[in-house]
């Protein structure tokens, strides 16, 4: 795979750097052998992953977590243990609290749903909780929606970064509001702004990270694709065009054509247009 | 002693020792050299303290492992 990595254009969150844009989940893959190719494939910078109530057989046979252990070890890829399934922050601080335990990692992605149908983060149990895992030490990554407000309080109470959702989670719609995801951007031009959630198409994290965002954060994507390692590849190539065309700067728009081709000097058509 | 407990949301009866370590490693056999974590009612018990954690009756232990997530 080609390498579009600048190290000039490094990705910091907190005083960490991260060694990739694209981000990808550890769920839904057809066989831990597939997933484990997709981490090689898209190189991500992080993986996420969550802990769940298990059995003793369940905890000593865990195929998904020994080759995730495993490609971490062999990479700088970090680890991004999440509170999936929390609705309030009580638990999910105290969700965090035994991931940090579990995967001795402070890094959390801070999930609190307020609304089970769309998987909506409920903002203001979000917010608290952040506020209490940041004092506890965490490094918070709030999966957050696109409200401006909403994120300004999140990095208020120190989160090095939100992660706005496009779209609800698993719904692979793309970017559904491009307006005021670029008014983030604009509005926050030195927060770290990551999309997570309802990318589905590697063209939409392109767009995500052609209006600037720093990374891109997905899992049903690649995981239910015909052919995930493909995809896999596909989206890291997207995510890396689209950040270099955001760095490159593209064009201002405009109503009117304008010929790309000089029109000075044409043969011909002046005079018979003339000579008609 | 007697009672009831409620391991990863299942009532069970209350062992005799009420030892946290013991019922994880022994009687529920869970492999101590893999990665899980304990909380008694919502709260974590650090590995280190398991041994001096007795139980009693109506507490809630909850064993989480990795899984998968998005």
């Amino acid at each position: 795979m080609a390498d579009f990595t600048d190290e000039r254009d490094l990705l910091v969150i907190g005083d960490k750097q991260i060694h990739g844009r694209l981000w990808l989940g550890s769920s839904m893959y057809p066989s831990p052998d597939v997933m484990a190719e997709c981490f090689s494939a898209a190189q991500p910078g992080f993986i996420t992953a969550s802990l769940r109530r298990q059995t003793a057989r369940e905890v000593s046979d865990n195929g998904h977590w020994y080759l995730l252990q495993k490609y971490l070890a062999e990479t700088k890829t970090r680890l991004l243990p999440n509170t999936a399934g929390c609705h309030s922050a009580r638990e999910a601080v105290q969700l965090a609290v035994m991931a940090r335990e579990l995967f001795n990692t402070r890094w959390i992605k801070l999930e609190v749903i307020g609304d089970e149908y769309s998987l909506q983060p409920h903002s203001l149990e979000l917010v608290d909780a952040a506020r209490e895992l940041v004092k506890q030490g965490f490094y918070v990554l709030p999966y957050c929606t696109d409200d401006l407000v909403l994120c300004e309080a999140l990095l208020h109470v120190g989160c090095p970064a939100v992660m706005p959702w496009a779209a609800p989670i698993g719904t692979g719609k793309g970017l559904l509001n491009p307006y005021q995801l670029t008014t983030l951007r604009q509005r926050l031009p030195e927060a770290v702004l990551v999309i997570d959630a309802g990318i589905g198409k590697p063209s939409q994290a392109m767009a995500a990270m052609e209006l600037g965002f720093d990374a891109v954060l997905l899992n049903t994507a690649v995981a239910k694709a015909s052919d995930p390692v493909t995809m896999a590849r596909a989206f890291s190539q997207a995510v890396s065009g689209g950040r270099q065309a955001f760095l490159a700067g593209t064009m201002t728009e405009r109503d009117l054509a304008s010929p790309s081709t000089p029109v000075a000097g044409l043969p011909f058509w002046h005079q018979q247009s003339r000579g008609a | 002693m007697s009672g009831i407990l409620k391991i990863n949301g299942i009532e069970q009866p209350l062992p005799e020792h009420a030892n946290l370590k013991v019922l994880v490693l022994e009687d529920l056999g869970y492999p101590e050299k893999s990665r899980f974590v304990v909380a008694v009612n919502g709260a974590l018990i650090p590995d280190t303290v398991w041994n001096r954690t007795h139980l009693k009756d109506g507490d809630f232990v909850d064993i989480l492992g990795a899984i998968t997530g998005g």
